[in-house]
């Protein structure tokens, strides 16, 4: 297309070669590791986040669930330097988290806010999603390509000159995901991203994010208080008064029940359905997820009889 | 709903004058707003209203747009007139009612200014109809440009005015929003005592100040977030060219110049 | 107090180039003292709707009758006061509606514009505060110093102290989490039999439709596409598929199990405790037929 072209294929075959030598480091090492984390926010005596330990695997998607005030939140901050820990380390692609490797975090890991209005800084679609890449100096006809391949995957291809009053929260959010991933990102952080969204919103941001887990395996790591959401995940990280009280695979947590429904959350509903079946007497095997599976189980019970 | 309005000064368009380059034509403007000044006779204002309707007409912008655009100074224009038929006192008596006698000189003065008004006022509509608010943003911000070695933050001002741009509707609908909301709660808007109407403007003042602030607040951490760090090392998306018509345009302004320093009496 | 819509419709910035039809046709009547509740999807025309309800809004052509009034797109009441004292709207993310420095004066706030007497609006902001789940000494704080609930629960303790006869909730509980959400609905619940209210709650949960109200009316693209009650709404599954809205988790497995399993499940299934009821009974009658 132009002089330049060239140079960038070059670049781009650097970029795998180098990904290939690698290889086998990476898969070795989680891509996301803390370590005895704790926080305070100025001014409180009670810890926010208390002696919280956990890691995240190259390509999983972690949903880290609790209520309101849980610290689910203050976790995500921190994982992008946005808030420093009290104690502990938060160590990303195996370097520690500090002032020297923050601006580089912030490169490889994104971050899509609750408040869709309040996170988008351009004029229009393709200026929100060129922010990012001129923090970091991308040169403008790569800037070019970059955004049209990044629209292209959340497919608001038709969107790309639209102000952002023109959209809808779901559709902010897309770009939000879009500006994120023309940094070429390792892994997306999903805060309460959905939360304020209408059901067709949420769908439309969900299938986005599991799209782009599942095809590029980038790694997710879903904050929410939405265990029906939580329940796609491959792992579960359950937060109750700043400690970590759960984790696990989603069908082992919802083995915890009424513990869950105690600390604010509610069970996905064909778990909650199994549970006070089974409760009523009817002997459901434990743990089921969705509600094809539950039919299932009850019309075997059923002809068996 | 009322959200496209406000900013809808801009009328979309791929006319000569809309394909400009922003600083090219806040320089024609600029020299104009400057140079009007200079005129003081016929054939200098002459050259000058030749220049703005020629400019006006290449913009492809309907009359109606643009005469809606002027309507609301028509009323200074003409209390101007007035002021300079009454009060300038030169030449000949024309006319005499009563105490008032309307002198030559005050035709000719009231007309001058009104026109001189009527002109400015015309140019710089035509800048914010033909250009975006955020072309207007990347123009001051490239002109302003040599100011940064003057350690004037000239990224950031341009950056302050870009984002406020972008905030508008969305500050629109907050505003629309709490207004029913207390209206809601009985709250009259539209009239009553000089408390009420104190009391009203608190109730919608105080939310919107406080959201704004949490927006911003939200806002600077999403920043943060993406890795903004202030102007430096940053690259621009948004890129001007300068290309021939731009060159031309600024000549013919130049030209203009020029012609109205010789003819000037 | 029944509110009947007629022929209703609404053009937003009507007669300009920007004018935009939001709603259409609608002809609905809520009758006094139901609990209706309204869905659809965002761009549906539900918002629109609710804003005629109190007369913030009023029709381009049709006529609004509440109570006694009649909302017309020439006529209206001269003054809407009275008709906003009785019909008290929450709006979705009401928090964002308080201004005052204390709690207490917020909640008076409402009254004070309806001309109640300050000792009778304080005496009921110190009732309303314990009704919405806070206790007294709230009162005197500065509400930007209480959690985002908390905040909630106050503000629509604003909107109560106006004693209406309808309370119109525009997505009460967006953005809490599920704990909240549950108070939330519980509380309005109780307040709409307690206070023997009309209430119109505005919503995207099938799930709380369904539980709580005796109606539901289904707005797609401006007009309303079909009212009853919620058995009648989620009879069909597939014509509500056709424009994008779902039935309730409950009603779903119901029908699945009456397909899979060859039975007629003859409970509607509205509700978790309902469901768990009627696949209780489907088992014992198998047992009984042993």
């Amino acid at each position: 297309m132009n002089w330049t072209m060239p140079f960038f294929c070059l670049l781009f075959i650097g970029r795998i070669c180098n990904a290939a030598t690698q290889g086998e480091t990476i898969m070795a090492e989680p891509i996301l590791s803390i370590e005895g984390v704790s926080f305070r926010y100025p001014n409180q005596s009670d810890y926010a986040v208390q002696n919280v330990s956990f890691i995240a695997e190259r390509g999983e998607w972690l949903a880290i669930v609790g209520h309101n005030g849980s610290g689910k939140s203050t976790i995500a901050r921190m994982l992008i330097g946005l808030l420093r820990p009290e104690r502990g380390a938060i160590r990303l692609f195996g370097c520690l988290l500090d002032d020297t490797t923050v601006w580089e975090v912030r490169r490889r890991v994104g971050m899509v806010f609750q408040n869709p209005d309040n996170q988008f800084v351009g004029a229009t679609v393709e200026d929100d999603i060129a922010f990012a890449l001129e923090n970091n100096g991308i040169p403008r006809a790569e800037m070019v390509e970059r955004i049209r391949e990044a629209i292209r995957q959340v497919h608001m291809e038709p969107f790309l000159h639209h102000e952002p009053h023109r959209l809808s929260g779901g559709q902010k959010q897309r770009v939000a995901i879009a500006g994120i991933l023309a940094l070429r990102p390792d892994m997306i952080i999903l805060d309460e991203a959905t939360s304020m969204l209408d059901p067709r919103g949420r769908e439309e941001v969900l299938e986005t994010v599991r799209r782009l887990n599942c095809q590029q395996r980038i790694t997710v790591l879903s904050i929410t208080h939405d265990l029906e959401e939580a329940a796609k995940a491959d792992r579960i990280i359950v937060m109750n008064k700043g400690e970590v009280m759960a984790e696990g695979a989603p069908e082992h947590i919802f083995r915890l029940g009424s513990k869950l429904e105690r600390i604010g959350l509610d069970l996905p509903f064909a778990v909650k359905m199994g549970s006070r079946l089974r409760e009523q007497g009817i002997p459901l095997r434990a743990g089921y997820f969705t509600t094809e599976e539950l039919v299932e189980e009850l019309w075997t019970l059923y002809s068996k009889k | 709903m009322s959200s496209h309005l406000i900013i809808g000064q801009y009328v979309p368009g791929h006319s000569v004058i809309h394909r400009l380059d922003p600083r090219a034509k806040l320089l024609i403007v600029f020299v104009y707003v400057l140079i009007v000044f200079w005129a003081n006779n016929i054939p200098t204002y002459a050259l000058l209203s030749l220049f703005a309707v020629v400019f006006a007409a290449l913009s492809r912008i309907p009359f109606s747009f643009i005469a809606r655009g002027l309507k609301p100074i028509l009323w200074v224009i003409l209390f101007t007139l007035l002021l300079h038929l009454f009060m300038t006192k030169e030449g000949d008596v024309i006319y005499r009612i009563g105490a008032l006698s309307v002198y030559e000189g005050g035709i000719k003065q009231g007309l001058f200014i009104s026109l001189r008004f009527l002109l400015l006022v015309l140019m710089t509509t035509m800048l914010t109809l033909t250009t975006t608010p955020i072309e207007v943003t990347d123009g001051v911000e490239s002109l302003l440009g040599p100011l940064k070695k003057m350690r004037v933050p000239v990224h950031e001002l341009a950056l302050m005015m870009a984002i406020s741009l972008r905030f508008i509707p969305t500050l629109m609908e907050e505003t629309e929003k709490i207004m029913k909301a207390q209206a809601a709660r009985g709250v009259d808007f539209s009239g009553g005592r000089f408390s009420e109407r104190m009391k009203a403007i608190v109730s919608l003042l105080v939310p919107l100040f406080i959201s704004s602030f949490k927006r911003a607040d939200e806002l600077a951490t999403a920043m943060e977030a993406r890795g903004y760090r202030g102007g430096e090392g940053r690259t621009k998306f948004r890129q001007l060219s300068w290309k021939a018509a731009d060159t031309a345009f600024l000549a013919a302004v130049a030209l203009l110049a020029v012609l109205l320093f010789l003819l000037r009496s | 107090m029944d509110i009947v819509f007629e022929k209703v419709e609404h053009v937003y910035n009507a007669r300009s180039p920007l004018a935009r039809r939001a709603l259409y046709d609608v002809n609905v009547a809520i009758r006094s003292g139901a609990y209706v509740a309204i869905v659809g999807h965002t761009g549906s025309g539900k918002s629109t709707l609710l804003q005629h309800l109190n007369g913030l809004l009023q029709p381009t052509s049709g006529a609004v009758k509440i109570g006694q009034e009649t909302i017309t797109s020439n006529k209206r009441p001269k003054q809407l006061k009275p008709l906003r004292k009785k019909v008290g709207i929450v709006f979705q993310f009401p928090e964002h509606q308080l201004f005052e420095e204390t709690v207490e004066k917020d909640i008076c706030f409402g009254p004070l514009n309806f001309g109640v007497p300050e000792e009778e609006a304080k005496r009921k902001a110190r009732e309303l505060i314990q009704l919405v789940g806070l206790s007294e000494d709230v009162l005197t704080k500065s509400p930007f110093d209480l959690s985002g609930g908390q905040m909630r629960r106050v503000a629509i303790a604003g909107v109560l102290a106006l004693e209406p006869e309808v309370l119109v909730l525009d997505e009460p509980t967006a953005g809490l989490d599920p704990r909240g959400r549950k108070e939330m609905m519980e509380m309005f619940y109780r307040l709409h039999r307690e206070k023997q209210l009309t209430t119109v709650l505005v919503t995207h949960s099938m799930e709380d439709a369904a539980r709580y109200a005796d109606e539901i009316i289904v707005m797609h693209e401006g007009t309303v596409w079909g009212h009853g009650t919620p058995e009648e709404m989620f009879r069909d599954a597939d014509k509500l598929a056709a424009i994008g809205l779902s039935v309730p988790e409950t009603v779903k497995l119901k029908q699945q199990l009456e397909k899979r399993l060859g039975v007629v499940i003859p409970s509607p299934c509205l509700t978790l405790e309902q469901t768990v009821e009627a696949i209780q009974q489907l088992f014992a009658k198998v047992s009984a037929h042993e």
